[in-house]
C-alpha cells in the first residue's frame, strides 16, 4: 500500500514529524483511539462482546505453557501495562490535529495506532494475505477492514519517519 | 595451625548447600512469535529500540520470527527475561518465556 501512495509522514530536518494526514482522517484515527480507549479502561463493554479476541490480545501470556504464572504475571504487570496504554492515546488525543510531533508523541502515536491494529485485527481474523486479496465490496467487514489496512499505511510510514531518529550508537549489541 | 575439632567432620548437609550455591541460576529465554498483524518494520524497529540491536541484526530476528514462526530474542536471569517481556507486550509484540 505505501509504495502507491505518496508519504504523508515522514521526519524533518529539524528533527520533529511532519503529519500530513487530512482532518476527516484525522477525525476517524481519534475516534477509533478514543473508542479502545475506553474499552481498554473497562469504562465501556468492548464491542466485540464480553469474550473479545482482540483486547485478549494486548495482554498475551506471559509463561509459555504455565497458565498459572501467566495469570501471577498478568497480576504483576497488567496495571503499569494499561497506564502506559492510556498516557499514549491521551498523547495522541492531544496532538490529532497537529502537523508536526516531537518524538514522545510520534512514540505515542505509535503505540497507540499499533494497538489499534492488534484490537481490529484480531477481530476481523487477519491473516499474511489479506492485504494483497482484492477487497470484497459486499463483505460486512468491508469497512472495517479498509481502516485496519489504512492504519497499516499510516503506520509504516510512522515507523520509517521514528527509525531515522535512532541512536547511531546502536548496533553495538550485533 | 591447630585443627579445628567441628572442621573435622563436616556434615553432609553443608556440603550440599555449598554445591548449591556454586551452581549458576537456572536461564531463561524470551520467544517473540510470529503473528499476521505485527508490520515487519515495526517488530525490527521494537528490536531496535529495546534491545539496541543493530539494523541488519534486528530484522535478520524478525525475519526469523516470519519464516520459522519464533525466534530468541534475549536471555538471561529469571528477572531479566520477564522485564523483557513486559516491555514487548507493552509494544505490542507476542512474546513469552521459558527455562532454557
Amino acid at each position: 500500500m505505501s509504495d502507491e501512495l505518496p508519504r504523508r509522514i515522514g521526519r524533518v530536518p529539524d528533527g520533529r514529524i511532519a503529519v500530513r494526514l487530512v482532518p476527516r482522517e484525522r477525525e476517524i484515527l481519534g475516534s477509533l483511539a478514543a473508542e479502545l480507549a475506553r474499552e481498554a479502561a473497562g469504562d465501556v463493554a468492548p464491542a466485540a462482546g464480553p469474550d473479545d479476541p482482540g483486547l485478549a490480545r494486548l495482554a498475551p501470556d506471559a509463561v509459555a505453557d504455565d497458565a498459572e504464572a501467566s495469570a501471577a504475571f498478568r497480576e504483576l504487570t497488567g496495571a503499569d501495562l494499561e497506564a502506559a496504554r492510556q498516557a499514549r492515546f491521551a498523547m495522541l488525543a492531544e496532538t490529532i490535529d497537529a502537523a508536526y510531533l516531537d518524538e514522545p508523541h510520534a512514540l505515542a502515536w505509535l503505540g497507540a495506532i499499533n494497538d489499534l491494529r492488534l484490537v481490529h485485527g484480531t477481530r476481523l481474523g487477519v491473516t499474511d494475505e489479506t492485504g494483497s486479496r482484492p477487497l470484497d465490496e459486499s463483505d460486512p467487514d468491508a469497512g472495517r477492514t479498509i481502516a485496519f489496512l489504512w492504519l497499516g499505511w499510516v503506520e509504516e510510514q510512522l515507523v520509517e519517519a521514528l527509525r531515522e531518529g535512532l541512536s547511531p550508537d546502536l548496533g553495538t549489541a550485533d | 595451625m591447630a585443627d579445628n575439632p567441628a572442621a573435622a567432620t563436616p556434615g553432609p548437609a553443608l556440603e550440599d548447600e555449598l554445591r548449591e550455591r556454586a551452581a549458576p541460576a537456572p536461564r531463561w529465554i524470551v520467544i517473540v512469535w510470529n503473528d499476521p498483524i505485527n508490520l515487519m518494520s515495526y517488530v525490527t524497529y521494537v528490536f531496535q529500540k529495546l534491545f539496541g540491536y543493530s539494523h541488519p541484526h534486528a530484522r535478520r530476528l524478525m525475519l526469523q520470527v516470519h519464516h520459522e514462526g519464533r525466534a530468541v530474542v534475549s536471555s538471561g536471569t529469571k528477572e531479566r527475561c520477564e522485564h523483557d517481556v513486559s516491555r514487548l507486550h507493552a509494544h505490542g509484540l507476542w512474546a513469552t518465556m521459558q527455562p532454557e
